[in-house]
């Protein structure tokens, strides 16, 4: 199976299927193990296809999971895989967000992917039954409980598999029902049971639809091909994996490129085993992560850079608390990297036997399926200084040491991977030599075909052979180092500024919420001819005016850039993407449009949620009654029964 | 069985581990989403409240917090 050069996930399942000692283990809130052997992943894959088959989904019919919980997530997202189905992740509600724009989104993905069935869990059934009625290919909503099988396996915590037996009595007999032919966990049935569907490597696997735009969505087709080979340079060439001593630890989510193909796929073409730890307790309890790492020996994690500042805030105090020697790759990706960010998290966890070498930056983006760039194995993590106006007035990267407002700091990404290639080009599509500043490119296998049914955004997406990744950057001595994205710069005076760096000095200042500022230029209101500067920070400070000056002192020292307008408003106010990425463009457009904080806060006021919420709720009621009555059971009687149940890589969609 | 001041007591010190500052008075009335904590950290303050608690607040319930008298009365409901 190495050796391929191409293949599809199911053969990556096939190749596991014999593993019977190691697979995956999903904690759960309370960190209690739910241990499934690649073995008993693969024939549970088996299991699920022929549910989905049940249902009605046939080859290339699109299958939507809201699923918060990891395990049935995986296992829905490979049963679908296995039967041809297309699997369409979707983030599922946040805490303390807003659900009229969750649903709004919800239904604008459902709709440009052209979802057949929807797979959501008990909790979040409720509020989602009024996407059947708005989104027209949208047929029923399928509960993941009921997908479940009452298999009870000795490595498993007997606990949580009574608590699920008992949830999903009924489900369970619908499909024992169902399946009535054949057991449905039968070891000696699976195989034999699964009608074949032929799979082969230029069929699209999933839809992955990036975050940033919401107005638009756009889906990238990820295709077997391109997932057979980015998880290839993940797993062998980038972190040179080893089934036996490895093991991955995640608390990314899995509606998300890193957390699913970093350690839900890709991990299958090596076998190595991963845990799991849910997206929500990593958030309130960021201390998990690393204390996960400890206790089930972890080698390999990765997480965007703003988890490895949280992480540091909450190291423990005693250097005894953990071991984390273990652990010998720290991936760190899928937004911008702050090197101090980096250092403070060294110099948190070194004590406790961390490998400084561990840190590993790197670069990558779901048009490219994944992975772009990884740094070198098992060498420091570095930073470039460069000449801040060389940078900005000649797009060149020039190294330089001076005072820090003259100075850009950026990571070093390290290189792309055999059979890949990186190149920079000019705005006419000239490739650029070392050091010089343009537009990143990609080109290898693991670049995807383009975006589902949008022709105009695919076809913009490359150019020649290239991805363009939309990325500024320049590479230096073989590593590629990111400066900022294209559409985002900051041109004043034709010399262009990466927003980043301003937003970063302005963090600094007391009394302004960390992450939530954004810098951008804009037309002036008179004279067309220039371009301002414009910062807008959110701060609960009362004396707004004071902080407003500080900050247009501060980049001026820092950067010697003077602000035409700085603004501070209220917490909650600049506009964020579903997945917390601040929103420059959109910032921008409100400014422009004069209605920046005038529709109010991100988050609504009490009343209006419960009002909102109930709404929601009747609305869902009352279209599953609809839907219910108006004989659309497309499932059958009996089947539409037990039926009745949902921060990495960079995005290229306009996230920050 | 806590009071609603002993739970706005707990939530304030939550607050501080957090984030490390002391937040003016706070009332039931409060908007939790007005204390200037960011998304990552308000869930953060209620996992400490979480663990202060012994206690853990399901998602779907969590979605409907706005007010910090949302917060007490899940925890009444709850402790229940």
């Amino acid at each position: 199976m190495e050796a391929s050069k191409t293949g599809t996930l199911v053969d990556l399942l096939d190749g596991v299927q014999h593993i019977t000692d190691r697979g995956y283990t999903f904690l759960s809130d309370e960190l209690k193990p739910s241990e499934w052997s690649f073995a008993q992943i693969a024939e549970e894959s088996r299991r699920r296809a022929e549910k989905f088959r049940a249902l009605g989904l046939n080859k290339g019919d699109r299958l939507a999971l809201i699923i918060p919980d990891a395990e049935d997530f995986v296992l829905s997202f490979f049963g679908a895989v296995r039967a041809g189905i297309i699997p369409v992740p979707m983030y599922p509600p946040l805490a303390l967000a807003k659900l009229d724009g969750y649903i709004d989104n919800a239904a604008r993905i459902l709709a440009t992917g052209g979802a057949k069935l929807l797979v959501t869990t008990k909790k979040v059934e409720p509020i989602l039954w009024s996407l059947v009625s708005r989104v027209k290919t949208l047929e029923n909503i399928v509960l993941a409980e009921s997908l479940r099988s009452s298999r009870s396996t000795p490595a498993t915590s007997a606990r949580s598999r009574e608590t699920e037996a008992v949830r999903t009595a009924n489900g369970a007999n619908g499909t024992n029902g169902a399946n009535g032919t054949n057991g449905a966990n039968g070891a000696n049935g699976a195989e034999g049971t699964t009608t074949s569907v032929a799979i082969t490597p230029d069929d699209t696997c999933f839809l992955q639809f990036t975050s940033g735009s919401t107005a638009d969505p756009k889906g990238v087709v990820v295709t077997h091909a391109s997932l057979w080979a980015n998880a290839a340079a993940i797993m062998v060439d980038g972190l040179k994996t080893a089934s036996d001593h490895d093991r991955g630890v995640s608390w990314l989510p899995l509606y998300h490129d890193m957390g699913l193909i970093g350690f839900v796929i890709a991990p299958l073409r090596t076998a190595v085993p991963v845990v799991f730890i849910p997206t929500m307790a990593f958030v309130k309890r960021p201390s998990v992560w690393m204390k996960t790492i400890h206790d089930y020996r972890g080698t390999i994690t990765f997480a965007p850079n703003f988890a490895f500042g949280l992480a540091a805030k909450r190291a423990p105090k005693s250097a005894d608390a953990l071991d984390l020697s273990c652990l010998r790759v720290l991936g760190c990706g899928a937004e911008p990297i702050n090197r101090k960010t980096l250092d403070t998290f060294v110099s948190a966890f070194q004590p406790m036997g961390l490998n400084p070498n561990a840190i590993m930056p790197c670069y990558g983006m779901a048009e490219a399926t994944l992975a772009i760039t990884f740094d070198r194995l098992d060498e420091p993590y570095r930073s470039l200084r460069i000449d801040r106006n060389a940078y900005e007035e000649e797009h060149i990267a020039r190294p330089f040491d001076g005072e820090a407002s003259d100075v850009l700091d950026l990571v070093a990404c390290g290189r792309t991977f055999p059979d890949h290639e990186v190149a920079i080009l000019d705005e006419m599509g000239r490739e650029l030599g070392e050091g010089r500043v343009g537009e990143i490119v990609f080109a290898g296998p693991s670049v995807t075909q383009g975006y589902f049914e949008n022709a105009a955004a695919s076809e913009e997406m490359m150019h020649g052979r290239w991805l363009r990744t939309g990325d500024l950057g320049f590479i230096l001595d073989g590593d590629l180092y990111i400066s900022g994205r294209k559409k985002d710069l900051i041109i004043l005076n034709g010399r262009n500024y990466y927003p980043q760096s301003i937003e970063w000095e302005i963090e600094h200042i007391a009394g302004i919420r960390k992450g939530n500022v954004v810098a951008f230029s804009s037309r002036g209101d008179g004279d067309e001819s220039t371009e301002e500067l414009v910062v807008v920070a959110e701060s609960k400070a009362d004396d707004k005016e004071a902080l407003a000056q500080a900050i247009k002192k501060q980049v001026k020292d820092a950067c010697g850039l003077a602000i035409t307008h700085a603004i501070v408003v209220g917490p909650g106010v600049l506009p964020k993407t579903s997945s917390g990425k601040l929103q420059r463009r959109r910032t921008k457009l409100l400014y422009e449009a004069k209605q920046l904080g005038s529709q109010g806060n991100r988050s609504l006021g009490s009343a209006a949620t419960r009002v909102m919420l109930a709404r929601h709720v009747t609305a869902s009621a009352l279209a599953r009654l609809r839907h219910r009555i108006s004989g659309v059971l497309p499932f059958g009687g009996k089947g539409g029964a037990s039926a009745r149940n949902v921060f990495l890589a960079r995005r290229r969609a306009d996230s920050r | 069985m806590h009071t609603d001041d002993q739970i706005i007591e707990l939530f304030r010190a939550a607050v501080k581990e957090v984030d490390g500052k002391d937040l003016g008075a706070i009332t039931r009335e409060t908007e939790i989403s007005d204390l200037g904590l960011d998304s990552v950290m308000t869930m953060e303050v209620i996992g400490v409240l979480e663990e202060k608690l012994d206690m853990r607040f399901p998602d779907e319930d969590l979605a409907t917090l706005k007010r910090i008298g949302d917060l007490t009365t899940l925890v009444r409901k709850m402790a229940a």
